[in-house]
Parts: C-alpha cells; sequence; structure tokens
C-alpha cells in the first residue's frame, strides 16, 4: 500500500515537473536536482539516524516507499518550487509555494498513516522549517548556478 | 548505533588526503570546461556517493556503514565531497582522450573505482555488512560511469556552443 501510495505521488509530481514551463536550463535543473538531494537526504540523517525525532520503518516496502519519496519525489518538488519561484508573478507564486509547504505537511501525516515514519519529537512547525529551508536553499543553489554561467559569458 | 572507532586516523586521514590532492589536481589542470558544466560534472559525483549510499547504507538493505560510527558525521560528507575530484577526472580526461571505445573508457574507470574502494574499505572508510562484498560494487560504478557518459553526450554540443575556448 505505502509503495503505491508514494510512487503515485511521485509519478504525479513528475508530471507536473514535465508539463510546467520552465525558467531553468535543463543543466541547471540537473545541477538543482544533486543539490537538492544531497541537502535533504544530509537533514533527513541528521534528523532520523543522529538525533532520532523520527525514525523510518524497517519492513520493506515502507523503507523502499520512503526512498522513493526522498531519492525522487522531494528534490523534484524543489526544482519545481524554484521554477515557480522565477516566475514573474508577484503574489500566485507565493501561494503556490504555501500550497506546497501545507502538500508536504499532509504528506507527513499520510506517511506516519501509512506506517512508513514514526514521529517522536516532532510536531507540525518542524515540518514547516524543513521544507521552507530545502526551499530557501534551492531557490539559493539556483542563484549560485545562473550566476556562475552569466559572469563566465560576461568574460567571453 | 555501532562505534567501529574513537581515533582520528587513517580514514579520516584516507579522506582529507583524498580530497586535497584531488581539487588540488583540478586546480592544476588546465581549464577544459566553461565554470558551469566543471560544477555540474563536480557534483555528479558528490550526488552519485550520496545516492547509492543513502541507498545502499539505510534499511531495509542496510550494507555497510561509513567511517567510525554508524551515524551521520561531518567526514560521511567530506567523503561524498571527497568522489567529486573523481567524477571531473572521468569527464575531464575522457574529453581529453575522447576514447574510440567508451566501452573500454568505462570499464577501465570502473576497475579504478573498484581499487580506491579497496583502499578505502582497507583503512576504515567502508564497514561492510549482512555479507557485502567489494565486488557487488562493480556493476553499481558501470552504471554509474555509464550515466555520467551519457551526460556528457547530452550536453556535447552545449558546451562547445557557449565557450569558444572549450576543447570539445
Amino acid at each position: 500500500m505505502s509503495v503505491g501510495v508514494c510512487a503515485l505521488v511521485t509519478w504525479i509530481v513528475l508530471i507536473i515537473f514535465t508539463v510546467m514551463p520552465k525558467k531553468l536550463s535543463e543543466l541547471d535543473m540537473v545541477f538543482l536536482y544533486f543539490v537538492n538531494t544531497i541537502f535533504e537526504l544530509s537533514v533527513f540523517s541528521i534528523v532520523h539516524i543522529n538525533l532520532k525525532w523520527l525514525t523510518v520503518s524497517h519492513r520493506v516496502e515502507e523503507s523502499f516507499a520512503d526512498l522513493i519519496l526522498r531519492l525522487i519525489m522531494i528534490p523534484v518538488v524543489f526544482i519545481i518550487a524554484t521554477n515557480i519561484l522565477l516566475y514573474s508573478w508577484k503574489f500566485l507564486k507565493w501561494m503556490i509555494l504555501i500550497g506546497i509547504i501545507i502538500f508536504f505537511i499532509m504528506l507527513s501525516f499520510l506517511l506516519e498513516k501509512l506506517g512508513v515514519i514514526t514521529l517522536h519529537h516532532w510536531n507540525i512547525f518542524y515540518t514547516i522549517i524543513m521544507f521552507s529551508s530545502y526551499a530557501v536553499f534551492s531557490r539559493l543553489m539556483a542563484w549560485f548556478i545562473v550566476n556562475a554561467g552569466r559572469k563566465e559569458v560576461k568574460k567571453i | 548505533m555501532i562505534v567501529y572507532d574513537n581515533r582520528f586516523n587513517g580514514n579520516e586521514w584516507f579522506i582529507i588526503a583524498g580530497l586535497i590532492v584531488g581539487i588540488s589536481i583540478m586546480y592544476f589542470l588546465p581549464k577544459r570546461f566553461p565554470k558551469k558544466f566543471s560544477i555540474v560534472f563536480f557534483m555528479c559525483g558528490v550526488f552519485s556517493g550520496f545516492f547509492f549510499d543513502h541507498s545502499l547504507s539505510v534499511e531495509p538493505v542496510d550494507y555497510y556503514d561509513v567511517n567510525d560510527k554508524s551515524t551521520y558525521q561531518i567526514m560521511d560528507f567530506l567523503s561524498y565531497i571527497s568522489y567529486g575530484p573523481i567524477s571531473y577526472f572521468f569527464f575531464y580526461f575522457y574529453d581529453r582522450i575522447k576514447p574510440s571505445s567508451s566501452l573500454l573508457y568505462i570499464l577501465i574507470w570502473s576497475l579504478i573505482n573498484v581499487g580506491l574502494e579497496w583502499c578505502a574499505e582497507k583503512v576504515g572508510v567502508f564497514h561492510y555488512k549482512h555479507g557485502y562484498q567489494l565486488y557487488y560494487s562493480f556493476p553499481i560504478y558501470l552504471l554509474v560511469n555509464s550515466c555520467w557518459t551519457l551526460l556528457y553526450y547530452r550536453y556535447h554540443g552545449t558546451v562547445a556552443n557557449s565557450n569558444q575556448d572549450s576543447v570539445l
């Protein structure tokens, strides 16, 4: 059940990512996928393995479902969020970003219900802080990689 | 939590020395790629390290631990960063040599990767568990190096167009 649900959510995210108009180049998004995955896995490892504020189920299905989300879905969602933040919309883009954070709050409730994660020292505010920090990090990395290219174009 | 070692010894020196040597060589080698591509090529290695270590060294399989403790440490993070120069050199020499057989190039690099992992295992960077063997990593390196080759060809024309000095 948990693998099915997580795979479905990931599939929907990938479809949204595929069809949405993008502001970043393909190479920029490859870079963002790399750094978002690294940042997200590092933060999650500290929270899960070191602090033990939450635990992931040791059963095969639930662990695999968690891996699908951590390695594919979450980094891709923040590439989508970064592209949206680059749109010229003034109000709507922030509303969508808040919607993404609410989606992650609902997803953590769902993961707990499915037995994928067990929350020990955790509350909704930690979820908001964690996923907001991912969004900020992704936006900063987008700024970094776009400017890394721009400076060199000027040199040429 | 499993503790393998509490001292600053072989594994830490291996990672630090690897990082310093790798980044120094990267710095002193003549530049071949635009900065953006160099960053992405470097990050390929770091990402691959994270991706496979966080899928193979965690539940449900949990095939190995990295460094002194089974928890996540700063030295673990540095060990993943040290994969960066390896991927950069893979792209660098691929671009420089332009091998007639990509398959042979991937095979040679996979053997080099297995050799480096063997050294890392001997000094205590990796601690295999649940029957994991060094040679199980070989197909993973083949897969990773093949993906890197595909990435190189995906951007082959783009690099050449974005920088006239590039030798691509």
